[in-house]
């Protein structure tokens, strides 16, 4: 124990480091497929195709195990972190996709139809009805893609990404070095649990208020 | 005004839900359309803010073709109420009330102003704007349901069956709420119900639908008086027999139309009127047809002709159009009165009511819902009558 703390306090700085890159790796992924995965989840919710083959894909995309995935993946875009940015991008499809389809379904459609009664266009629906009523689904999609792509991203360090990964690695290599290993690990979990809590927070924010006080 | 020029509904499915639907809605009319289930109501009511396109014929409003408009921007000029969860949970009351006015861009000081007169014209306390539609009770939602769909100022307001889900007390207070609303605002209203007391109540005219075509567009009276075919005369009796009884808390039915005298007529005037009715006493109403009081056809009968009546007007007792009946007779009774004016909420002449008007709506309620004993030989015990009869 006094060993991890000894290497906690030397090597902080370098810690830190590690760990920014391993967020922003997770996070890049992650939000680039959100860029994808909301306006699809959204169009294949509107024409309820829910076992469309874009959510086929991304099912089987789900089931390839991460070191698979790494490696074809660094024939095609070599070593280094944009390898596992797309990794993340690609994993986290599944979630938020499936997350979007959920939430929007899930609106009353007798609520759309009063709101294009009152004169709401297409795109007013979505933002003042659909959305407000289903982005708390959408965010607890985004919510565990992130903490998956925490996972994948330690991984990464294989194909030379940088990241926390790196850092239980380079224990692994040393002799008698396993509270290095502890290091890393401990960071990305620490890390992963983090954003699950943050993002657990700004899910229930988002809950649509149906009573002035709420019970959060 | 909204016209209704032989409209055709056809869903992809194929069937024909509209069949040469054709009706006109003057200005600040009050119309419910009424059938049994499925007959196309919902279908007739939608096809006015375009909710669903017509396959044939044409509405106009206002002279206006609505295939002329474009649907957005005509259904923020016409309100729209539907029963149960017509509000947005997500928003608070006053989201929920200036939701067209903000769609149409109205400045933030105007929309606060209009939402807390909203709130009153509800009939509800000013705080519950910040409240969430969950924390009010149905009624209570139903109201703001209907204030938000004049808070743009909509003349026309589409109604679907709204006070469906109520409970009869609630629904009871909803529907003079309507009444008392509609008279203040002079909006146009297109009701759907499936309630004939509610429709009695509450129209100028009802339109009377069975699969897909209308029966019979008529007022109330109308209804009773000459409804066009058994299948009328059921549906109106249907409502007056709603479990057994008599309509006790509508006066319509029991309306006899009587002309009346404007306060500006002349005596000459009035004594024609007079000889035309064939009555001792004539009602006088202002340009409005508000009710002012009467004239004994005595007290004019040896004035000069030409004299304006506004002199001989004698004060009246009348009764709501929503008194319950019983009071009406008891007023009769007490008053020792041979009619009585009734009037609507907005002090409006609408007929009269009599001891034998009533009388007579009563026998035919009861009779409508009476099936003959199959022998009459065995309910008249006097045979050598019935044989006559035969
Ligand atoms: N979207 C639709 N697609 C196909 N058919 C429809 C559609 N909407 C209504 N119909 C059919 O059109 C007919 C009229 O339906 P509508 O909803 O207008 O009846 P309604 O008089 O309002 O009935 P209710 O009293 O039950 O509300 C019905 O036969 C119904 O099945
Ligand atoms: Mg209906």
């Amino acid at each position: 124990m006094t060993v991890l703390f000894q290497y906690f306090s030397e090597n902080w700085r370098y810690i830190l480091i590690q760990s920014r890159t391993h967020f922003l790796i997770s996070l890049y992924g992650v939000l680039l497929a959100c860029l994808v995965a909301i306006p699809l989840g959204i169009l294949l919710a509107y024409k309820k195709k829910s076992n469309s083959l874009s959510m086929m894909i991304a099912n089987i995309l789900q089931t390839i195990p991460s070191i698979a995935m790494l490696s074809v993946l660094m024939i095609f875009f070599g070593l280094g972190s944009n390898t596992v940015i797309i990794a993340n991008f690609l994993y986290s499809l599944l979630p938020i996709l499936k997350n979007t389809y959920a939430g929007i379904t899930n609106v009353d459609p007798k609520l759309l139809d009063v709101a294009e009664g009152l004169g709401m266009t297409r795109i007013q629906r979505l933002f003042k009805v659909v959305l407000p009523l289903s982005i708390s689904i959408i965010i607890g999609g985004i919510k565990n893609a992130i903490v998956v792509a925490v996972g994948i991203t330690t991984v990464g360090t294989f194909v030379g990404s940088g990241g926390l990964g790196d850092i239980i690695t380079r224990g692994i290599n040393m002799v008698d070095a396993g509270e290095v290993v502890w290091a890393g690990a401990i960071g990305a979990a620490f890390m992963a649990v983090l954003l699950d809590i943050l993002l657990g927070f700004v899910e229930k924010k988002l809950t649509p208020k149906q009573k002035r006080v709420s019970s959060f | 005004m909204i016209e209704l020029k032989n409209i055709y509904k056809k869903f992809p499915g194929g069937s024909v839900a509209l069949n040469n639907v054709s009706f006109t809605v003057e200005k600040g009319e009050f119309v419910s359309l009424i059938g049994p289930s499925g007959c196309g109501k919902t279908t007739c009511l939608r096809t006015v803010n375009r909710m669903t396109e017509l396959t044939g014929g044409s509405i106009l409003i206002n002279g206006k073709n609505i295939n002329d408009l474009n649907p957005t921007i005509l259904r923020r000029s016409i309100g729209y109420v539907v029963q149960q969860i017509g509000l947005m949970p997500h928003m608070t009351i006053y989201e929920n009330l200036i939701t067209v006015p903000k769609l149409l861009k109205w400045p933030e000081e105007e929309l606060k102003a209009r939402a807390h007169q909203l709130i009153r014209y509800a009939e509800l306390p000013e705080e519950y704007l910040k409240y969430y539609p969950a924390e009010l009770s149905g009624g209570q939602q139903q109201r703001i349901g209907v204030m938000r769909a004049i808070a743009a100022k909509q003349k026309i307001v589409l109604m679907d069956e709204p006070f469906g889900a109520l409970d009869p007390v609630t629904r009871n207070a909803l529907q003079n709420f309507i009444i008392r609303w509609h008279n203040k605002l002079n909006v146009t209203v297109i009701f759907v119900t499936h309630d004939m007391d509610e429709a009695l109540k509450l129209s100028d005219k009802i339109v009377i639908m069975n699969k897909g075509e209308i029966v019979q567009y008529d007022t109330p009276e109308n209804l009773f008086n000459n409804p066009v075919n058994g299948f009328v005369e059921e549906f109106v009796g249907a409502g007056r027999h709603s479990e057994g009884q008599l309509i006790l808390n509508a006066l319509r039915p029991y309306l006899i139309p009587t002309a009346t005298v404007n306060i500006t007529s002349t005596v000459e005037d009035t004594l024609e009127i007079q000889a035309e009715q064939n009555s001792k006493y004539i009602y006088v109403v202002d340009d409005d047809e508000k009710l002012i009081g009467y004239i004994d056809a005595d007290d004019i009968s040896e004035a000069a002709h030409d004299m304006p009546i506004s002199d001989y007007v004698k004060d009246t007792a009348y009764a709501d159009l929503d008194t319950n009946l019983k009071d009406v007779l008891f007023l009769l009774k007490r008053l020792d009165y041979k009619h009585i004016p009734v009037v609507d909420a907005d002090n409006k002449f609408q007929g009269l009511i009599t001891v034998s008007s009533i009388s007579s709506q009563i026998h035919e309620q009861l009779l409508d819902s009476h099936t003959p004993p199959t022998s009459i030989k065995d309910t008249c015990k006097n045979d050598s009558l019935i044989k006559k009869e035969e």
